[in-house]
């Protein structure tokens, strides 16, 4: 299948009182059509700002998107005036967003129906009227009962998983090929998550969307992506398919994520064992394995300066110095 | 949006009560008897007690209260103890006046204000901020009746473009009267122009870091619709909240500007009433202005509730 998205060598900086943040540093990831990709990190590895850079959502100042190219229909979508007319009819359009936090991400003085209507004129040049029927229809879609009342009340007026199935009505109101879900299922509770994922794979499924899911939870990405993305301190640091990153994982720190997830299939009582140490401060990095400092190889490294990916299977890179194949990690550790 | 505002009416009527109680008890809140202030050093005992009776002053308290508001909603607030001639007059005079200058200072500053907060919000950190920000800190500092002062000695002394103090009514003369009005509606409008324009670049400048204009921006709206939709209606609330009570200070605290430019109008006549020992001119203008304030509170508190679907329903 064709790449819908390819971005390269993307990077992002804030200039903050403290120095330089390079947030972004240098990331590469493509998107095939209709299909899901992962994008698994912890707090602050720079996984949202990339998502918002590809759209230039950054807020300038103090982010800069300062080098890279993110190739959309054949087309670099940096090269676009930020707030120009050509990037905001790809933004909602052609490539829509679901925040995080859906209790503050709807305007909490316009009602539900006017936010849907206002993209829908917006995209598809819809008259008020068609517009106001496609919202109603879009909310009985994602599961909003009694949808044509609801439609003029505003945002407090439902709950946390409404509200983010409202996200998601607007996300793919005007038809886009591309979805980016930012930790979508983060603020809900266990049952809604579940809820708000299936529902997003049925739309991904219908509309024929390519979706992008931004998460810390390695239990969401499991079940629906089929590539997936680890990103550490501003780098990606491995990718493959699910399988590559589930069961033949590589790099030490998606070796530790992957120990620090309790899971069923195990002994009760069994402690799970965290990754030491916390991640790096992303001021003024030095160019060496940002992983290093927690690396629980670090010293048999034989590798200096940043470890670049490196092929070690059809769609499973990953950038570490050390070479793993063949031989037991124990062996390592010792 | 129709039972709130009915809600809050009523709560107004309720407040309105109140009010006239309180001002009702000023009479009997001061010192001594007010038919022998009233009347002064000279008269004597019978004369007193005649005047007692004739203002009811004999009678139980809630008697009294219960005839003076009967007569206040005919429209009857007592005589004036300096000029023997029913205050409700005076303050016909005087009120149509006030308003008039307050309520234009208010559209300018308003519309000025808003304007001028928003352009820094979203100009923050330009040249064009920083002018205004400044001429803002400026504008709540300067002493308007200095300014008036200055604004009649330049303006009016020396380069003679506007007249020097007064008023009169747009109806009687239009032109005459705005030319009359520029300066004073300036005055007045300055301070609280300056204090919109900051109260509005602020809580801008707060509503554009919420997720939700994040959410529009990443819907591909047009800045201008952003602006002036998504975040100014949220900027709004608390400028709605400072309006109201700009709108009281032109109101009431309008005896600088009236004084620097003799205009006739309701400050001055309260400050005379009080230092004329004129109690029930000054009974009849603190109900007023009590009334006015009211009003503008409950103008303040539906606009709320067109602002916010949060306060509609709750």
């Amino acid at each position: 299948m064709a790449a819908l998205l390819k971005v390269r060598n993307l990077k992002t900086q804030f200039r903050t009182e403290g120095g330089l943040v390079k947030a972004v540093d240098g990331i590469s990831y493509h998107v095939d059509e209709q299909e899901i990709i992962g994008l698994v990190g912890e707090s602050g590895c720079g996984k949202s700002v990339s998502q918002l850079s590809t759209l230039q959502l950054i807020p300038n100042p103090p982010g800069e998107v300062v080098d890279g190219e993110v190739i959309f229909e054949g087309k670099d979508l940096l090269k676009f005036g930020a707030n120009g007319e050509k990037m905001r009819s790809v933004r909602g359009g052609k490539i829509s967003m679901i925040f995080q936090e859906p209790m503050t991400s709807l305007n909490p003085v316009l009602t539900v129906g006017e936010q849907l209507v206002e993209m829908l004129e917006l995209h598809l040049k819809m008259p008020r009227q068609a517009a106001e029927k496609r919202a109603v229809e879009l909310l009985e879609m994602v599961g909003i009962p009694d949808a044509s009342a609801r439609i003029d009340n505003y945002p407090h007026q439902f709950s946390g998983g409404m509200r983010q199935r409202i996200m998601i009505a607007m996300a793919i109101s005007c038809n886009p090929k591309l979805v980016i879900a930012d930790e979508p299922t983060t603020a809900v509770d266990v049952t809604t998550q579940a809820q708000l994922l299936e529902l997003m794979k049925d739309m991904v499924r219908r509309f024929n969307v390519s979706l992008i899911i931004v998460t810390h939870n390695l239990g969401v990405v499991a079940r629906y992506a089929q590539r997936i993305y680890v990103m550490y301190a501003g780098r990606i640091i491995e990718s493959g398919t699910s399988k590559d990153i589930f069961i033949d994982s590589y790099h030490p720190y998606t070796v530790g994520l992957l120990k620090s997830v309790p899971r069923l299939d195990e002994q009760r009582g069994k402690k799970l064992v965290p990754i030491s140490g916390l991640p790096p401060n992303l001021v003024n990095m030095p160019d060496i394995c940002a992983f290093r400092p927690r690396c629980p190889y670090a010293t048999q490294c034989p590798g200096e300066g940043y470890p670049e990916l490196r092929q070690i299977s059809d769609q499973h890179f990953v950038a570490c110095h050390i070479d793993f194949q063949g031989k037991s990690r124990e062996f390592y550790a010792k | 949006m129709g039972t709130y505002i009915v809600r809050r009416v009523l709560l107004s009527i309720v407040v309105l009560l109140l009010i006239t109680i309180i001002t009702f008890l000023l009479l009997h809140i001061m010192p001594g008897d007010p038919a022998a202030i009233m009347l002064g050093i000279d008269a004597g005992p019978e004369q007193i007690e005649a005047l007692r009776k004739e203002l009811w002053l004999d009678r139980p308290l809630v008697v009294q209260y219960g005839h003076w508001l009967s007569n206040a909603i005919q429209g009857d607030l007592g005589k004036s103890v300096l000029y023997d001639e029913d205050v409700t007059g005076f303050i016909t005079a005087r009120l149509p006046v006030t308003m008039h200058l307050s309520l234009m200072a208010l559209v300018l500053s308003a519309v000025l204000g808003v304007g001028a907060g928003i352009i820094c919000a979203i100009r923050r950190g330009r040249i064009l901020d920083s002018v205004i920000t400044l001429a803002a800190n400026i504008g709540v500092a300067i002493p308007i009746f200095w300014l008036g002062i200055l604004g009649i000695y330049s303006l009016g002394l020396k380069l003679g473009w506007l007249p020097l103090q007064g008023y009169t009514s747009p109806f009687d003369d239009f032109w005459l009267s705005t030319s009359k009005a520029i300066m004073p509606v300036i005055c007045l409008a300055i301070p609280s122009l300056a204090l919109l324009a900051r109260q509005t670049r602020s809580s801008m400048l707060e509503v554009v870091r919420q997720d939700y204009i994040r959410t529009a921006w990443a819907k591909g709206l047009k800045e201008r619709v952003i602006v002036l939709k998504h975040a100014l209606k949220n900027a709004l609330i608390p400028v709605v909240t400072l309006l109201g009570i700009q709108l009281r200070i032109l109101v009431g605290g309008s005896v600088l500007v009236e004084k620097v430019f003799n205009v006739p109008g309701m400050g001055r006549l309260l400050v005379d009433s009080v230092l004329g020992k004129d109690f029930i001119m000054v009974q009849a203008c603190i109900l007023v202005i009590a009334l006015l304030v009211l009003l503008a509170n409950l103008l303040v508190d539906i606009s709320y509730g067109w602002l916010d679907p949060r306060v509609r329903y709750g």
